[in-house]
């Protein structure tokens, strides 16, 4: 597949396209990918383009945009990953697509001129998808609970601060991604750490006073969805 | 009542924070204390109960007593396990861990300055010894002890407490740490011998002695067996794989072969050799020539086998040292990055 040809990943605004109400689960369009659905295998490529960007770019270890030819080798890769991963369940193709990403451009690069000043390892990665999958994982939580303390806000809180009930908590999520995806309202977040909750009342029905009451849990998740926390996204998402 | 999953997000003992596939925050008694952030991990899920208030009332009552009577039997009975064996961590950073017949760490000391300020970033006391060890792996890599390029080591040396010989369930243990070390290395792309070495009170002694850790002592020793020569400076300063010639040479000396007894045999052979480093006491000055070890009539000496250019650096090195030192941060740091040929 070319990057080119395809104006969304050229774009790369596509970070929530798979959080949206109408759109299929990741789950669901890998199902259809490796199932011959052309069209579910480019959504799920344009869905994963931030993942892919970010696997891309630490591997390089530079900012990397969808016109890189790196990229092009990451897209690839994700593409492979697709046709490769057998796991019904979904559970851990991040993790697989990761590690087939981080193989192929060790590869690519091996190739290019002056590789050696690149600093590649010897060897590829061990092929551990649990224990890649842990690491940058943890990664993802020591980043997550910085930006947490951005807010004030601590795991602890979270505990303390997470409906309880099944059904508060899905609305409370709901709310999460709206607010992740909406500028406007998380602008009214960063700037003063509060729900902006008359932009959002309306939407889900919950009262203004539970979502007063989970301020901290709804912004923790909306971070998740919006920052570079796949696998944590990834894990929310099964 | 039972076992349900998550991914830990923070830990304290055999408590964590984890976050269920639900979007659920939870504070929770761990399946396995040893468990690490970013694992998914099993925990004990308590059901909900309600009580009429008096019942309630009644029995936090009985819990304030039932804890008073604990905690009076606990200052008598409750004392920490003695240790049972020492695990040296050597990255170059060097730790050393006393640990329990529960591998749960009871002592810890960095040998040097590094070894310190590792302990400082990821402190240890009172934990698992694998949690001990990755996290303090971790942290090495965090602080660029080990990072890119292929001259990483990490040495784990078992050594025994104040008994003869360390159990050899702790033994098993620790070489199977060793393995999860190469797992978490290998996922975060740095490439590193990993190495799990075991040996008996003779070793321990010799590494108190010197102070020096067991692990380079044992480097040392199976260096000089294969004809490498080794100084004292390179013993206590240099890189463990400098000691070897090379990463590759210090995978080649079957070092995770080595049985307690094997080792000990080792001790004896080559101090019957009456090698030098093994007959001055660490306070003494190194003579400003580097004297050649006086081998044994089968060992062929290292200049007609042709010299290791590491191996050249590090003698070089020996003779413009005027004293042998304990630890030096900056001559620590000069001899890594000749180790790693920066």
């Amino acid at each position: 597949m070319h990057v080119e040809d395809d104006p969304i990943i050229a774009d790369c605004s596509c970070e929530f396209i798979y959080m949206r109400e109408d759109s299929n689960s990741p789950a669901e369009l890998l199902e259809k990918a490796k199932s011959g659905d052309r069209e579910a295998r480019s959504a799920l490529i344009r869905a994963y383009m931030p993942f892919v960007l970010s696997a891309v770019s630490k591997v390089v270890g530079r900012y990397v945009t969808a016109q890189d030819d790196e990229v092009s080798v990451g897209i690839e890769a994700f593409d492979e990953a697709i046709s490769a991963y057998e796991d019904r369940k979904s559970r851990n193709f991040l993790a697989f697509a990761g590690l087939i990403i981080r193989r192929r451009l060790i590869d690519y690069l091996r190739r290019q001129p002056r590789s050696e000043e690149l600093g590649l390892p010897e060897v590829y990665p061990a092929d551990d998808v649990e224990a890649f999958e842990a690491v940058e994982r943890r990664d993802e939580i020591q980043r997550f609970k910085a930006e947490l303390s951005r807010f004030g806000i601590s795991l602890a809180d979270l505990v303390r601060d997470c409906p309880k009930h099944k059904d508060a908590r899905e609305r409370a999520k709901q709310i999460a991604r709206l607010l992740a995806m909406d500028e406007e309202a998380w602008a009214c977040v960063e700037a003063r750490g509060q729900v902006p909750i008359s932009r959002l009342e309306g939407v889900t029905g919950l009262h203004r006073k539970t979502i007063e009451r989970h301020r901290k849990y709804i912004i923790a998740i909306a971070l998740i969805y919006r920052g570079e926390y796949f696998y944590l996204r990834d894990y929310l998402e099964q | 009542m039972g076992l349900k999953k998550g991914v830990l997000m923070e830990v304290d003992g055999n408590l964590g924070i984890v976050l269920t596939r639900e979007g659920e925050f939870l504070h929770v008694r761990l399946a396995d204390p040893g468990a690490r952030i970013g694992e998914e991990v099993e925990y004990w899920e308590h059901g909900n109960l309600r009580v009429p208030r008096f019942l309630a009332v009644a029995a936090a009552a009985c819990l304030v007593l039932a804890i008073g009577v604990w905690a009076f039997l606990q200052s008598f009975a409750a004392r920490p396990g003695p240790v049972l064996a020492y695990v040296w961590l050597d990255i170059n950073p060097s730790v050393q861990l006393g640990v329990d017949r529960r591998l749960t760490v009871r002592v810890a000391e960095g040998l040097n300055r590094e070894g310190e300020n590792l302990l400082l970033k990821a402190p240890v006391q009172g934990r698992r010894l694998r949690e001990a060890l990755l996290d303090l792996v971790d942290a090495a890599v965090a602080g660029g002890y080990l990072g890119s390029g292929s001259e990483n080591a990490v040495l784990i040396t078992t050594v025994p407490g104040e008994q003869d010989g360390v159990p050899s369930e702790i033994v098993r243990n620790v070489r199977s740490i060793g393995d999860d070390i190469r797992r978490e290395l290998a996922a975060r792309h740095v490439e590193a011998v990993v190495e799990s070495i075991s040996g008996g009170r003779e070793l321990k002694q010799k590494a108190q002695e010197m102070k020096v850790s067991p692990g380079r002592i044992a480097v040392a020793l199976k260096a000089l067996a294969e004809g490498i020569q080794v100084s004292e400076e390179q013993l206590r300063e240099a890189p463990v794989t400098a000691m070897a010639g090379n990463a590759q040479r210090l995978r080649g000396l079957g070092l995770g072969n080595i049985q307690p007894l094997q080792l000990d045999e080792l001790v004896k052979q080559l101090k019957a050799n009456k090698l030098r480093f093994f007959q001055a006491p660490a306070s003494e000055q190194l003579p400003e020539k580097v004297e050649e070890p006086a081998l044994s009539p089968e060992q062929p000496r290292a200049q007609d086998k042709g010299q290791d250019k590491g191996q050249e650096k590090g003698q070089e090195k020996g003779q413009q040292k005027k004293q042998g030192s304990e630890k030096g941060e900056p001559k620590a740091a000069q001899a890594r990055k000749q180790g790693r040929g920066k």
